[in-house]
């Protein structure tokens, strides 16, 4: 049975306010008209030079090129390192939430956005039902999209267990997550909110342990986010590479970046807010398609704080290329909106983070894909001089460049695929250690994405690729 | 285990205290060494030379890094970057700076490692021993890769003990590493790391988990060594255009052809008094059934174990880094058997095994600062021949006389590793380093001119140049187109033949 909330009220009345109010914070213009004007120059200026002085124009670019593969791989190694530090993650025990009263527990949200989801109803609905939280202290929305009538029937279907209700988000452009998790953030009336996605199974007692949490970070952490992991990693090799892929980020990178203070780029779902905060913030930026990397910015600017919380939500890894590929290039094609997003003005920037988290901002969000867009040019020029010693590319590498490219090439590689290793490690996935060392083929497909990406962001730049789950 | 319930309880010194001790150290051993005006050894010269040639771009350099075992190449890469972190104004060798670091390195990991472990005070009476040892200064002022591979072995042999005691995957990674980048010292550590993935296997293999946890373990713990291999022989492949390259000398030349190491008899004792203080921990371990004390005591004597080896391959002049990887062995095995007794016991038995640690720490400490060798030896414990190459080279510019004397159009090929601490200051286009040499090659390449080659005695590591195995007894009997010319201090001149090509 559908309990409708048909009808928004509040200052989040309209989904689109935060581009509305702070357009500057939006990417609803995906690129200002002085940033496009400062690209046109730079690549003016690099077409001229290169014109002018080939070679050195391109010693110099490689030059460039691998510094920045250099620091980011040191970066890389030393997120490990904090990754293993004491206050890397908030860790609750058992004994800690043994000693919870649900009369002390505040009233939790939790969102739900679906689209074409109705195969996944059932499977969330009963996972939900089986949290560790008080009934009648969960605020719990399921948003459907007002078209999206196989969703709203398969709901409809059900009866839906209390605590649960039903948004309708209204039919209008962009067609986007974040701005049905906007229109839910108007109703919501918990102290705390999470997001989940329809396929997730979030640990039972995730809710109280995010409730520890928030009392234990201090009041400015107003964001926790939860480890991501997937509960098909065997299903093939992809679920294999891409449960490497996310144990090595939610594992070591993201606790490394909270260890480090720095900004963290929240990941899709399972981020828990205190809901007032987040209001003042303005929710989400409904034209942003990794609306959750930029809230994570948003939230250092504004001088409060992420944490990660030691406790994980099993998503449905994607098992078919073809799926896969449109969603990488949507969270890549996110990155590029948020990195130029914030960098419309980066003196005001750096004053607002600071100049670490600043420079943290720039490896994390900027140089991370840009690399994959460089990368296929490095292996392309590696394999050249592999299989045909061509000497004049290695006038492009003089002696120390060549010293640091070949650091790279070798030892950074490697480290990124022992990253792999060890987060399968970590997460006790002993038989997908092994192949983690097939990694560098999931690189490929990670540029390929790189590429349709930047294409796709000057071409259609507020796309929403759905991932498809239930495969 | 009581040693580990107390490391629940310690917390890490904060991060800027051990990077502080780490550069005061540094420096201070770095400033001794100039204040006493050590010389840079053979080694660090021939490595700096390699860097030098490495920048420029020249073949001799990137060979220099990779063709053999026994010049491994992570010393040289190290120095490589140190070298631009050294003010030129300086004119400071960066091999010294390196060995000062590694040498300051190693007892900051000492320190760290008793701590964890709990060895109260007494580490850093244990840590002095060390730091005062002769001839562990004598290889950090001489820019030797000794200190580097002591300090690596003490990361490997701490992470593999703690391993085994905490199962924390950091310290797997930590061994992983560690023996990976000693593998890349050179051969003269493969016995032990291999001794060393032993002891993990068989610790894996009996706690008898799933064969899939196994597999990962020794995936994560043994893949950073399997890659390090594997680099090395693309390397090789790459550049020398054998994979095999850098080890035919093991494989071709066999057992070496003797040498010995030149040690004082004392400092021989010294040695041997410490491999019996090892073995006495492992006793102790064994009667405690401390499972990490045994593995580290083991590991401990696997350092003599291998020398031992060495030694009956005939190749006991290579052992040196592996002998002074004993002294901060015994001090881990020392420190661990301290914390053990702490920690074991409380009130008056606590005292007692205090007093008692205390005693064994005072009666060890001329052992492991060389007092003995130090009290009876009349100078200094000089193990490196730092001055060797100095007193060798003024015979250079009458060499390069000679050959101009007879031709104008010579080119002479220095052989083997030794040319390039031979060859640092020589500008001379006649000669050039030869760590590859082929005669017909050189005959095609230098139609026309005439060719020497010059080739040092073959006695420790110089007989392992691939000269020596490619050419057999050449210092003795010539090639079959190598004549003797004449001898230059412990090198030999020889005129190599050139048959008339017909046009």
């Amino acid at each position: 049975m559908e309990q409708e909330n048909l009808k928004p009220a509040g200052v989040m009345d309209d989904p689109l306010t935060l581009s509305r109010l702070r357009p500057e914070w939006s990417a609803r213009v995906p690129i200002t008209r002085a940033q496009r004007m400062v690209l046109m120059a730079g690549c003016a200026v690099l077409l001229l030079m290169a014109a002018w002085q080939p070679w050195l124009t391109a010693r110099a670019f490689v030059l460039v090129s691998i510094f920045f593969y250099v620091v980011h791989a040191v970066y890389k190694l030393v997120l490990v390192r904090f990754s293993v530090s004491e206050n890397s993650e908030i860790v609750i025990g058992t004994d800690e939430l043994a000693g919870m009263h649900d009369d002390d527990l505040p009233v939790y949200s939790i969102m739900v956005p679906m689209y074409h989801e109705r195969e996944s109803v059932k499977h969330l609905i009963l996972s939900l039902s089986q949290l560790d939280y008080p009934a009648g202290k969960l605020d719990i929305q399921l948003l459907l999209e007002a078209d999206d009538q196989e969703t709203r029937a398969a709901v409809t279907a059900i009866t839906l267990p209390p605590g649960f209700r039903v948004t309708i988000v209204p039919v209008s452009l962009p067609r986007t997550k974040p701005k049905a998790c906007n229109v839910g953030l108007d109703f919501a009336h918990g102290q705390y909110l999470v997001i989940y996605d329809a396929e997730d199974r979030p640990e039972r007692d995730q809710l109280k342990k995010a409730v520890m949490g928030f009392s234990r970070a201090g009041p400015e952490t107003i964001c926790l986010q939860s480890r991501l992991n997937f509960y098909n990693p065997r299903q093939n090799l992809m679920t294999r590479l891409f449960t490497a892929e996310y144990s090595a980020w939610f594992d070591l990178s993201l606790p490394g970046l909270s260890a480090a203070h720095a900004v963290i780029p929240l990941g899709g779902t399972s981020n828990h807010f205190v809901t007032r905060n987040l209001k003042d913030l303005l929710g989400w930026d409904a034209f942003n398609v990794t609306e959750d990397c930029d809230l994570g910015i948003r939230i250092q600017r504004a001088g409060y704080r992420t944490r990660m919380l030691h406790t994980t939500t099993w998503e449905e890894a994607c098992s078919l290329l073809r799926f896969w590929i449109p969603q990488r290039t949507r969270w890549i094609k996110g990155y590029i909106q948020t990195y130029l997003v914030h960098m419309r003005h980066p003196l005001q920037l750096m004053s607002e983070l600071g100049v670490a988290k600043f420079l943290h901002f720039q490896v994390v969000v900027g140089y991370s894909t840009l690399a994959t867009l460089l990368n296929p040019l490095f292996w392309f020029l590696a394999i050249l001089w592999f299989l045909f010693r061509i000497e004049s590319l290695t006038s492009l590498f003089p002696g120390p460049v060549f010293a640091m490219g070949v650091t790279c090439l070798f030892a950074g590689n490697f480290a990124f695929v022992y990253l792999g290793m060890i987060g399968c490690y970590r997460r006790r996935y002993w038989d997908l250690v092994g192949y983690a060392l097939l990694v560098p083929f999931y690189w490929i497909l990670m540029s390929y994405s790189g590429w349709r990406a930047f294409f796709q962001f000057f071409s259609d730049p507020f796309k929403w690729e759905k991932t498809s789950h239930g495969l | 285990m009581g040693c580990e319930n107390k490391l629940m309880n310690l917390k890490r010194e904060p991060l800027l205290w051990r990077w502080g001790l780490w550069l005061v150290l540094a420096v201070v051993i770095l400033a001794t060494g100039l204040y006493l005006g050590r010389d840079v050894g053979t080694e660090g010269l021939v490595r700096e030379n390699i860097c030098r040639d490495l920048l420029a771009g020249h073949t001799s350099g990137r060979q220099g890094v990779i063709s053999s075992v026994w010049w491994g190449p992570f010393p040289t890469l190290v120095i490589l970057p140190a070298g631009f972190l050294l003010p030129a104004a300086l004119s400071l060798p960066a091999c010294l700076l390196v060995s000062a670091l590694f040498g300051a390195a190693t007892l900051v990991l000492l320190e760290q490692a008793l701590r964890m472990w709990g060895a109260g005070r007494w580490r850093w009476l244990l840590m002095l021993g060390v730091a005062l040892n002769p001839t562990f200064l004598e290889h950090c002022w001489t820019g030797s890769s000794a200190p580097m591979i002591t300090c690596l072995l003490v990361l490997s042999l701490y992470s593999v003990t703690a391993w085994v005691q905490k199962r924390r995957l950091l310290d797997l990674i930590w061994f992983a590493f560690g023996s990976a980048l000693l593998l890349g010292t050179g051969y003269e550590m493969s016995g032990w790391i291999l001794a060393a993935v032993c002891v993990v296997a068989i610790e894996e293999w009996r706690r008898q988990v799933t064969g899939a946890e196994i597999r990962a373990v020794l995936l994560v713990a043994l893949l950073p060594l399997a890659y390090t291999t594997a680099l090395w022989l693309l390397m090789c492949w790459l550049i020398m255009g054998d994979p095999l390259y850098a080890v035919k000398s093991l494989l071709v030349a066999g057992p070496g052809p003797g040498g010995a190491l030149v040690l004082p008899d004392a400092l021989w004792w010294c040695y041997a008094g410490l491999a019996v203080l090892v073995g006495w921990m492992l006793v102790l371990a064994l009667r405690k059934h401390d499972r990490s004390g045994v593995c580290l005591a083991l590991l401990g004597l696997a350092l003599p174990g291998a020398a031992g080896l060495m030694a009956w391959r005939e190749q006991l002049w290579d052992t040196a880094p592996l002998l002074l990887s004993l002294l901060p062995a015994a001090v881990l095995a020392l420190g661990h058997w301290l914390a053990t007794l702490e920690t074991n016991a409380e009130g008056a038995a606590a005292r007692c095994g205090r007093r008692t640690g205390g005693v064994w720490v005072l009666a060890c400490l001329p052992l492991l600062a060389d007092f003995v060798p130090l009290a009876l030896s009349e100078g200094p414990l000089r193990t490196s021949p730092s001055s060797l190459i100095e007193q060798q080279t003024p015979w250079l510019p009458d060499l390069g006389r000679h050959i101009r004397l007879q031709t104008p159009f010579a080119k002479v090929f220095v052989c083997g590793f030794e040319s390039f601490a031979l060859l640092q200051n020589q500008a001379s286009p006649i000669f050039e380093h030869a760590l590859d040499f082929n005669f017909d090659k050189a005959r095609h390449d230098y139609y026309g001119q005439v060719l020497y080659l010059l080739v040092h005695r073959p006695e420790q590591r110089n007989a392992m140049d691939s000269i020596h195995w490619k050419s057999r007894n050449i210092y003795v009997q010539g090639g079959k187109d190598a004549l003797y010319d004449s001898d230059w201090g412990d090198w030999r001149l020889f005129e190599l033949i050139q048959a008339t090509r017909s046009r």
